[in-house]
């Protein structure tokens, strides 16, 4: 039997795995959206560290940088583990406005516009999303469980969520 | 003998955009964090009551990404204000402390006992803010005079949150302007010699969006 590996998830990158013994995590999401995508009939999962919105004219740049490129780019990770998009299921967490700064406007957009390009991607994909834990003001670590693809959100002060 | 507080840790930070296409923290920069450095000393020294220096370890360039990385716990619960600046030179600084550290070191600015929970604590709150005001500002001003250009501060905000969302949302927001920081490790260290208190802690700057000025010129 094999051990449970907790794989750390960083900023912009995507990771895959076929295996129901992992578990996919980021620590200290502010305002970056991680983005999990799970087949529930062969336990596979993809989780994403998506750190901006839209890519726009950006050139190269790590595969879940951009929330416009990040979705397309896990749903053919889990493609090729063989895992059609039809049994896809989303969760989506984080997009807080940590730094509560009032002239500091544009990180608290960061955090709406991850998550309104994230669910507009996941909608064009048909992915449904089952499961959400966005906003507010504090940070979270989400741990992505494949053995049954739930989530643990860890908030910042102590309560545990799962999705 | 030191007070267990003592040895926790103090993060102090101040991420900054700076353009260089260089993969080393260009001199001029380099200068101009050691003078700093020096400022933000005087500064503490004189806000605290007790002599005060701010030790430089080390300057390190690594991805902006690798950011929220430089604290080793990400989940960590941590204390202190936040400031972002702009002008010459933008971006964004920060003093955190390690939870129980805050409220240690907001009793010895306020001459009260440490509150059970410094984020609870308005006095706290607001002895933490003026002190990241106070140590964070005169780096800014250090660097602003030691390049010749100048910087304006926003008013400093006070954060309670886990280390690495604070890092995460930095880095987010500059990573569109920017990919590399500039790391710079430091260790404080307050009271005399015959009785140190000491910390230590990182001083983070991004290095890209600024380029050094033509010799002879200046915006101030």
């Amino acid at each position: 039997m094999s051990a449970i590996r907790e794989i750390p998830v960083a900023m912009g990158m995507a990771v895959a795995s076929p295996s129901r013994e992992d578990v996919l995590v980021i620590h200290g999401l502010g305002s970056c959206i991680g983005l999990a995508l799970y087949d529930p009939q062969t336990g596979a999962g993809c989780l994403c560290h998506i750190v901006l919105p839209s890519s726009g004219q950006a050139g190269p740049a790590a595969p879940a940088k951009f929330a416009d490129r990040a979705v397309p780019y896990a749903i053919k990770a889990m493609e090729a583990l063989g895992c059609p998009r039809h049994r896809l299921q989303a969760k989506v967490v984080g997009a807080a406005n940590v730094l509560r700064q009032p002239l500091n406007q544009g990180l608290a957009s960061i955090g709406v516009r991850n998550v309104e390009e994230v669910l507009a991607q996941l909608s064009r994909a048909r992915i449904p999303v089952v499961g959400k834990d966005v906003g507010g003001q504090t940070g979270r670590t989400m741990r992505f469980f494949l053995a049954d693809g739930r989530i643990e959100v860890w908030v910042a002060g102590g309560h545990v969520l799962t999705l | 003998m030191r007070n267990a507080a003592a040895f926790s840790p103090i993060y102090f930070m101040v991420i900054a955009m700076v353009r260089s296409q260089s993969r080393t923290v260009p001199p001029a920069l380099e200068e101009a964090i050691s003078v700093g450095l020096r400022q933000a000393e005087a500064a503490l020294a004189a806000f605290v009551g007790v002599p005060a220096r701010i030790e430089q370890r080390r300057i390190a360039l690594m991805p902006v990404f690798d950011v929220p990385g430089v604290i080793s716990d990400p989940d960590a619960m941590v204390v202190g204000s936040y400031i972002t600046f702009e002008g010459g030179m933008s971006g964004h600084g920060m003093l955190l402390f390690a939870a129980p550290t805050a409220g240690w070191i907001a009793a010895r600015i306020t001459g009260t006992t440490p509150p059970a929970s410094p984020s609870e604590d308005p006095l706290a709150r607001s002895a933490l803010e003026e002190l990241g005001n106070v140590v964070v500002g005169n780096f800014i001003n250090g660097i602003a005079d030691s390049l010749g250009i100048a910087i304006m501060r926003c008013v400093p905000c006070f954060v309670a949150d886990i280390a690495g969302a604070i890092l995460n949302s930095v880095a987010a927001e500059i990573c569109r302007d920017v990919d590399t920081a500039v790391v710079v490790d430091t260790e404080f260290h307050l009271g005399g010699p015959a009785k140190p208190e000491t910390f230590s802690g990182h001083l983070i700057l991004l290095p890209s969006g600024w380029a050094p000025p033509a010799p002879g010129t200046s915006d101030r």
